[in-house]
């Protein structure tokens, strides 16, 4: 099974999102259109997925790009390469790890190589047109169509978490598309937060944001408190929304809190928990009327 | 008399005014009007304000159903009608991806404002291109499938689906309230 949709309709980072939130291992194709402002990305380039991680890219018409990188770098001998070239058929483990294992390549050399396929990556952000489908992997690690296994070849044997990815991904973005910029907060929304920790380092202006989304300060509150300007702080805002660490709300009428608020998660497990139901202005319900209730929808529809 | 209110959210054409209207033994008090701007192309007319259906059980006890504006941007009443509810449902259109951000948000708000028993319904899920539950589940940011509210299947047209997703979400107050 796998999903599938227009990029005009479902971005780049919610893609990425439902992979990161489900941990999914597949195949993620994206196909850009003709109308795609990307010239560098037209084709298909499929990014491959570990348990939610970023493990390889590979593209039909770049074969053996991940050789052709490591050509490029100059750092093996022509003699090398060529065997590295006929492994294609017998490799068992990412080439990174083979060259690794035979002190072909440093750690760093190897973590250069993850980089720059990333930067690849990144580039596929800037893609406002085109079509992606995700290909589940099945549990012997292999996706349908056609029916293949993770590409070795591609592979450096290093990951990425893909939350990094969608970060750094918005963060090299240069213009937000104009389905993106519908959704910028307004000044007077505040933001709350949407996980609980984070493992990836912010910018300063992502930090001003992340520390006051507590639902009760405003964009325009923060922007008088740290002195970054309020356009700034809406782009900001929304690249993190949109890679869904933080949403927008409207300011609530408390007074601000000094804690961080609980993730929604958090407060869904709170909720279950709840054993009174009760809102602001309605007192708790009596079972009888519950009970009345599910009867009367049992046997009249 | 005691009343019982549930809030129905969602998204514009997630199927709201259809459920209630389905189910309820009045007609439907709407306040609908002429959709504008890209409302339009999803359908002639929107809730601007909300819907208001009721159930008689008894004498003593009612239950009332009130329907959210599915408008992208925040709505006040979003906010007086959660308020008001003992619980709610949230309605996705599965067939739409372009609407679960959206949906995120309006279940994201609801979930910021109040603490209540709550299922995910998921509507036009037999329309080309609808995605599966635990799909559309991640991405409104649900990951843990153990700790996620109910995600049920609702055809807003057909009184016995939207019955079924009623007890759904009554059971999970029952259940609370154990």
């Amino acid at each position: 099974m796998g999903i599938s949709g227009s990029l005009q309709d479902f971005s780049l980072p919610e893609i990425l999102q439902i992979i990161d939130n489900g941990s999914k291992s597949g195949r993620l194709s994206i196909t850009s259109s003709l109308k795609g402002k990307a010239l560098q990305n037209q084709g298909t380039n499929d990014l491959w997925f570990k348990n939610g991680n970023f493990v390889a890219l590979s593209n039909p018409f770049k074969y053996n790009n991940l050789l052709s990188l490591i050509k490029k770098e100059n750092i093996i001998s022509s003699k090398n390469i060529v065997k590295l070239y006929s492994l294609e058929r017998e490799i068992s483990i990412p080439l990174g790890e083979y060259c690794l294992q035979q002190s072909l390549l440093s750690v760093e050399r190897v973590n250069q190589l993850l980089e720059n396929q990333l930067k690849e990556v990144y580039s596929l952000f800037e893609l406002d047109d085109g079509w992606f489908f995700f290909d589940d992997a099945d549990s012997n690690n292999q996706v349908s169509e056609p029916k293949e296994s993770f590409p070795l070849m591609e592979m450096t044997g290093k990951k990425c978490d893909t939350l990094t990815i969608s970060l750094q991904g918005m963060r090299s973005l240069s213009k937000l598309d104009n389905r993106l910029t519908e959704q910028m907060p307004e000044p007077n929304s505040g933001l709350i937060k949407l996980e609980d920790n984070l493992n990836c380092k912010l910018l300063p202006i992502e930090a001003c944001l992340w520390d006051d989304a507590n639902g009760k300060m405003s964009l325009k509150k923060i922007a008088q408190k740290t002195l970054f300007e309020i356009q700034d702080l809406q782009t900001t805002a929304l690249r993190l929304i949109l890679i869904g660490l933080l949403e927008e709300v409207p300011v609530s009428r408390e007074e601000p809190q000094t804690y961080a608020a609980p993730s929604l998660e958090r407060k869904l497990a709170l909720s279950s928990t709840n054993s009174m139901v009760k809102t602001k202005s309605q007192g708790k319900v009596s079972n009888s009327l519950l009970g009345n209730l599910v009867d009367f929808l049992r046997n009249n529809f | 008399m005691e009343a019982f209110n549930i809030a129905i959210t969602g998204n514009v054409g997630a199927g709201k005014t259809s459920f209630i209207k389905t189910i309820s033994e009045i007609e439907v008090v709407s306040t609908e009007k002429k959709a504008s701007d890209e409302v339009n192309q999803l359908k002639h007319n929107t809730t601007v304000a909300l819907d208001f259906g009721r159930l008689t059980l008894n004498a003593e006890q009612v239950l009332y159903l009130y329907g959210t504006p599915g408008q992208n941007r925040f709505d006040f009443m979003w906010e007086i009608i959660i308020e008001k509810a003992h619980a709610y449902i949230v309605l996705i259109d599965a067939h739409r991806p372009q609407d679960f951000y959206n949906g995120r948000r309006i279940f994201n708000f609801m979930q910021s404002k109040v603490n209540l028993p709550m299922i995910i319904g998921l509507t036009h899920t037999d329309c080309e291109g609808a995605w599966e539950a635990d799909d559309v589940a991640l991405a409104l940011g649900l990951k843990n499938r153990r700790r996620r509210p109910p995600i049920i299947t609702v055809n807003a047209s057909d009184s016995s689906s939207v019955a079924n997703s009623l007890i759904c979400l009554l059971e999970q107050l029952m259940m609370a309230n154990v």
